[in-house]
């Protein structure tokens, strides 16, 4: 149903590594989606907005100043997969670091905080309250009114009509005409009367 | 209904073991024509003993357990036509067995709901219900005989021509959202009365659908369009 889905990169050159990375983050349960980058040059030419990076310290201490450049501008999550002795000062860059000896629970436990915490904004949003205005659209929408006609009977512009459709689907998860009228006539949004 | 772990179908792989991971299976092994008494069967064994091509039915057997193939699989015609054949098999499931069950189940939630959403929800099913009709019809008469004459390297005839993999997908992108629609609104918003029983068994009907359902559209959008839009370009170059 409402699936929120988080974007992550992994940067680790070691194939097993990865692989195994993958498994458990897709035994998680949660929904995520998983590219592999060769560097932190990709990562920066990247115009896909990643929510999170799982990254090999040493390409850090390879190019420290691009990845601080990354994290600033990226805004994105970071966390080091560690299997070898580095310093601290490099480990301190990410968010979070992860061992090669944590248990599959802790790895995705840290990786689900790290969703959460930083996407709660993604979180509200899917939540599936409409606004006042949205619910003005949807009373009109399933008495089978055109955009045109909805926008002269709200005084808006077509364009905002279109623009609350597109909430209104976003939220509910319900496109069809019929489907919005039983949505709304569940919730109280309008009365049989109405629609007969 | 739906598998936990991602096993991953090898040749050896004990057949028991694949159907107790994932029950879904046994609808696939109706698609394949085979009956669901496993014996003491490996995958392999068991391919052999029912004439199945090993190589496709690993491929979707793990299409079914959430397993979908890093590159298009090298199939010999043979092969493709016994896919075609699956997915004509499961047109037939939906037609003949799992819509009409659904169907019978919704015309009855009104004895038992007299909420004013139930005549809608009759009505959008029904409404669904012929969109889905028609699809399977257009994959009976169009698709699969387009996908044939071209294995056949025959002349493509003119509404067989009509085949665009394009408004293929749409379809099933159009057949899948109304689906869970409806699914979503049956769990999330129409009033339950009398029908707690009805409901559960209207749920896990359309679970069941939606699984198979998605598992067809990935058969014929990851493995079997690509396949034939190689096949189309070959033919193609051979032309020219």
């Amino acid at each position: 149903m409402s699936k929120s889905s988080h974007s992550i990169a992994i940067i680790e050159p070691s194939h097993i590594v990865y692989e195994g990375l993958v498994a458990i983050l897709l035994n998680s349960g949660i929904h995520y989606h998983v590219s592999r980058l060769e560097s932190i040059e990709e990562l920066a030419s990247f115009t896909k907005e990643f929510d999170i990076l799982l990254i090999n310290p040493l390409y850090i201490q390879q190019n420290q100043i691009q990845f601080e450049q990354i994290i600033v501008n990226k805004e994105i999550y970071t966390v080091a997969i560690v299997y070898a002795l580095f310093p601290n000062q490099i480990l301190k860059l990410c968010n979070s670091v992860i061992h090669i000896t944590d248990t599959p629970e802790y790895i995705c436990s840290i990786i689900e905080k790290d969703c959460k915490e930083h996407h709660s904004y993604a979180y509200e949003k899917d939540k599936e309250i409409l606004s006042e205005r949205e619910i003005q659209v949807l009373k009109e929408l399933v008495k089978g009114y055109s955009n045109k006609e909805i926008a002269d009977s709200l005084c808006i512009s077509i364009h905002t009509v279109i623009s609350h459709r597109k909430n209104i689907v976003q939220k509910t998860g319900i496109k069809s005409q019929a489907g919005l009228t039983i949505y709304a006539l569940s919730n109280n949004i309008i009365a049989l009367e109405s629609i007969q | 209904m739906y598998q936990t772990n991602k096993l991953y179908v090898t040749p050896l792989l004990s057949m028991t073991e694949l159907v107790t991971e994932n029950p879904s299976i046994l609808i696939m092994l109706e698609h394949f024509e085979a009956d669901c008494v496993l014996h003491d069967d490996t995958v392999s064994g068991f391919c052999k003993r029912h004439n199945i091509s090993l190589q496709v039915f690993i491929l979707v057997a793990n299409l079914y357990n959430g397993i979908t193939p890093s590159s298009i699989p090298e199939l010999s015609h043979a092969d493709i036509m016994a896919l075609i054949r699956f997915l004509a098999n499961s047109h037939v499931y939906y037609k003949t067995q799992k819509y009409p069950e659904i169907e019978l189940y919704i015309s009855q939630l009104s004895e038992y709901n007299k909420a004013p959403e139930i005549p809608l929800v009759t009505k959008f099913f029904d409404e669904y219900f012929t969109e889905v009709i028609e699809h399977l019809e257009y994959e009976n008469s169009v698709a699969f005989p387009f996908f044939i004459s071209l294995l056949n390297k025959q002349q493509v005839s003119s509404k067989v021509g009509e085949f665009s993999s394009q408004e293929y997908k749409e379809h099933h992108t159009d057949i899948e959202s109304s689906l869970s629609e409806l699914k979503r609104l049956l769990l999330k918003h129409v009033p339950i009365q009398k029908d707690r029983v009805l409901r559960r068994k209207i749920l896990m009907s359309l679970f069941e659908l939606e699984y198979d359902l998605h598992k067809h559209s990935l058969i014929e959008e990851v493995i079997l369009t690509p396949l034939m839009q190689d096949i189309e370009k070959n033919q193609y170059n051979v032309k020219k």
